[in-house]
């Protein structure tokens, strides 16, 4: 019983670790609203990804990749996994550290407050345990990180029916992805970790230690040994000192699964403008994904540094190098891609795919000017919205930029331009890090259904010559 | 020879009784700590699941750092681990006492009231039980009083207000 106090103990402590990644910001086991201590550079407070919902992100992002024979999502959707292995790798290392019985760097939780689930173990234990006393003492106490070989859910729904999203039967349990199995796509190899609705006791015979750092591994095992000294020492009738062998030795073990917490955060918009009136009669998001579809010169991705652009007059746009010049359906790839992400895998596949291949109609014919803002509703279902005014034209520090003034679409050519605010979700290269622009300027929602949307990425189609 | 079977037969029977009467209180004491020995790990186990019980859920207090603080009998954990406790399936010949001795200890850092969060700290729980004894024996009490304590951690997360 006291090693089962330990493990829960020690379980939910490990869930409250909050590592600092370089690519996805701030990290944890599962997802968490912000604290005091995660912040961005301009200091505003970053909701904290768990690491399935990043995975699952990343998965959903190769299958829409697939469906929309994107190959340029594809390879983004690829970093993106790569990037999710190492920081899998960077909060296994850092909830080993919490577990170890002694260590030098103890990470920390939201708050800043160091994280020492041992010493929660410890002390959950000693509660737990009235019979330890100068006889029978607690020889040694370890907690160990691992996986589960068995069922455990990962707390994530599907993106689609089982079918579609790949997922075979014997991996997915209750509409949810199971944890500590692989669900492969594309020859990619995707690993959740296992979280319960509530931390929880797991079946300790079914733990496996870690073994491979760049998957997931959130299950904790316990393992005590207690010493009786009262046979060795009861002829003196004197307790037992650390000096003296003991006479019986109990092992006990117990192992628990950590909690999940719901992803609150809302889906940010992707508005599609046409300021000038409509490019085409049946224009599509496919039509900008489809390569060749519309006759552009390569365009120049640009990035802004030095603050945000143009609202701060130390910022400037410079090349990024990283993406260098594109085709616009890259361009139009890339921020369907970067929306899908800053959307937490809450996008319902189907409904998105569907959005991705109707024609944009508006209901207000006598206004030639048409901004269609895609949100996703609570059920994932992408919904497209009318607006009719969208003022900021704000572009937040270290996000990227691309414009082409050549693009041929019927007898015209357009202005087509890419604002992507939520391209780069680095704490130390983006001073937002990939939170949205709120734009309180938007006005004229037909459907104002998530008044706290904020905007990841602007496309717009204007000025035909 | 008729005469001499019967005398012999006789003569077993008063071994036999004679034999009873010494053995019957070793066979009733074996019997009351048998009961005993049944017992007490089942009232441990009861223990267990009402403080599992009751630290699955809300803590009574989270709005302050405090230790052993006793948990009232209209709070969230008392009323989980008395559900507990009324579902307990026990022999006959033991009870429980209804009354449920409860404390709570919360420990920093604490959920915030908007931002949510979990909870560290742990919950005991201490239950008075009678073992009736099934062979009511001199030298021996007619029932034996027993406590049993459960400490386990809260597991519970404070839901988040904001997105």
């Amino acid at each position: 019983m006291a090693c089962e106090a330990a493990a829960l103990a020690a379980a939910t402590d490990i869930s409250r670790i909050v590592v600092r990644d370089d690519h996805f910001g701030y990290v944890a086991l599962t997802d968490w609203p912000a604290g005091s201590a995660t912040l961005n550079a301009a200091g505003e407070p970053m909701p904290i990804v768990g690491i399935n919902t990043l995975i699952a992100t990343c998965r959903e992002s190769l299958l829409i990749a697939r469906k929309l024979h994107s190959a340029t999502m594809t390879e983004l959707a690829l970093a993106d996994l790569a990037a999710c292995k190492k920081t899998a790798a960077l909060l296994n290392h850092a909830c080993e550290e919490s577990l170890a019985a002694s260590s030098s760097k103890r990470p920390i939780d939201r708050d800043g407050a160091v994280v020492d689930a041992y010493a929660e173990a410890k002390q959950a234990f000693d509660a737990a345990a009235p019979y330890l006393n100068e006889y029978n003492k607690l020889a040694g106490l370890k907690v160990e990180l691992g996986s589960l070989d068995g069922f455990a859910s990962s707390g994530i729904a599907l993106p689609a029916a089982a079918e579609l999203a790949e997922v075979e039967s014997g991996a997915c349990n209750s509409g949810n992805y199971d944890g500590f199995v692989n669900i492969p796509v594309c020859g990619s190899d995707f690993y959740f970790a296992g979280l319960a609705e509530q931390t929880s006791l797991c079946s300790k015979k079914k733990f496996r230690p870690l073994s491979v750092p760049a998957r997931p591994c959130s299950a904790v095992l316990v393992s005590a040994t207690i010493s009786n000294s009262t046979l060795k020492n009861s002829a003196s009738n004197e307790p037992a000192t650390n000096q003296s062998k003991p006479g019986l030795q109990v092992f006990a073990s117990a192992a628990a699964l950590p909690g999940k917490n719901p992803d609150l955060t809302n889906p940010p918009m992707f508005v599609l403008s046409f300021p000038n009136g409509m490019a085409e009669e049946d224009f599509s998001l496919a039509k900008i994904l489809q390569e060749g579809a519309i006759h552009s010169p390569m365009v120049e991705t640009q990035r802004v540094q030095g603050g945000d652009y143009p609202d701060e007059l130390s910022a400037s746009l410079v090349r990024d190098s990283a993406l260098g010049d594109m085709s616009l359906s890259d361009l139009g790839a890339k921020g369907l891609f970067d929306w899908l992400r800053a959307c937490r895998g809450k996008v319902r596949m189907e409904s998105l795919l569907a959005r991705v291949n109707e024609p944009l109609l508006d209901c207000d014919k006598e206004d030639p000017r048409k901004i269609f803002v895609l949100t996703v509703d609570p059920t994932g279902n992408v919904r497209t919205a009318a607006a009719k005014e969208f003022t900021s034209e704000t572009i937040l520090d270290g996000q990227n930029f691309a414009i082409s003034y050549d693009a041929e679409i019927g007898d015209s050519k357009w202005t087509v331009s890419l604002r992507d605010q939520v391209s780069n979700l680095s704490l130390s290269e983006a001073k937002h890090a990939g939170r949205c622009l709120v734009d309180n300027q938007c006005v004229g929602l037909v459907e104002t259904v998530y008044p706290k949307d904020g905007l990841a990425v602007a496309l717009q189609f204007a000025a035909p010559h | 020879m008729r005469r001499r079977t019967d005398r012999r037969r006789g003569t077993s029977t008063v071994e036999f009784v004679v034999g009873l009467c010494a053995m019957m209180p070793l066979l009733l004491y074996g019997l009351n700590l048998f009961a005993i020995a049944l017992a007490v790990p089942l009232l441990d186990s009861v223990a267990a699941s009402c403080a599992r019980t009751a630290s699955n859920g809300s803590p009574a207090d989270v709005s302050d750092v405090h230790a052993d603080r006793t948990v009232l009998k209209t709070e969230l954990p008392y009323l989980r681990a008395s559900t507990s406790l009324k579902s307990a399936k026990l022999p006959v010949f033991v009870a429980v006492s209804p009354s449920i001795k409860m404390k709570e200890s919360i420990r920093a850092p604490l959920p915030q009231s908007t931002l949510g969060g979990p909870v560290s700290g742990s919950v005991t729980i201490e239950l008075d039980s009678k073992i009736k004894l099934p062979c009511p024996l001199p030298f021996m009490p007619e029932a034996i009083s027993v406590q049993s304590k459960r400490t386990l951690p809260y597991t519970w997360t404070m839901p988040t207000q904001v997105h």
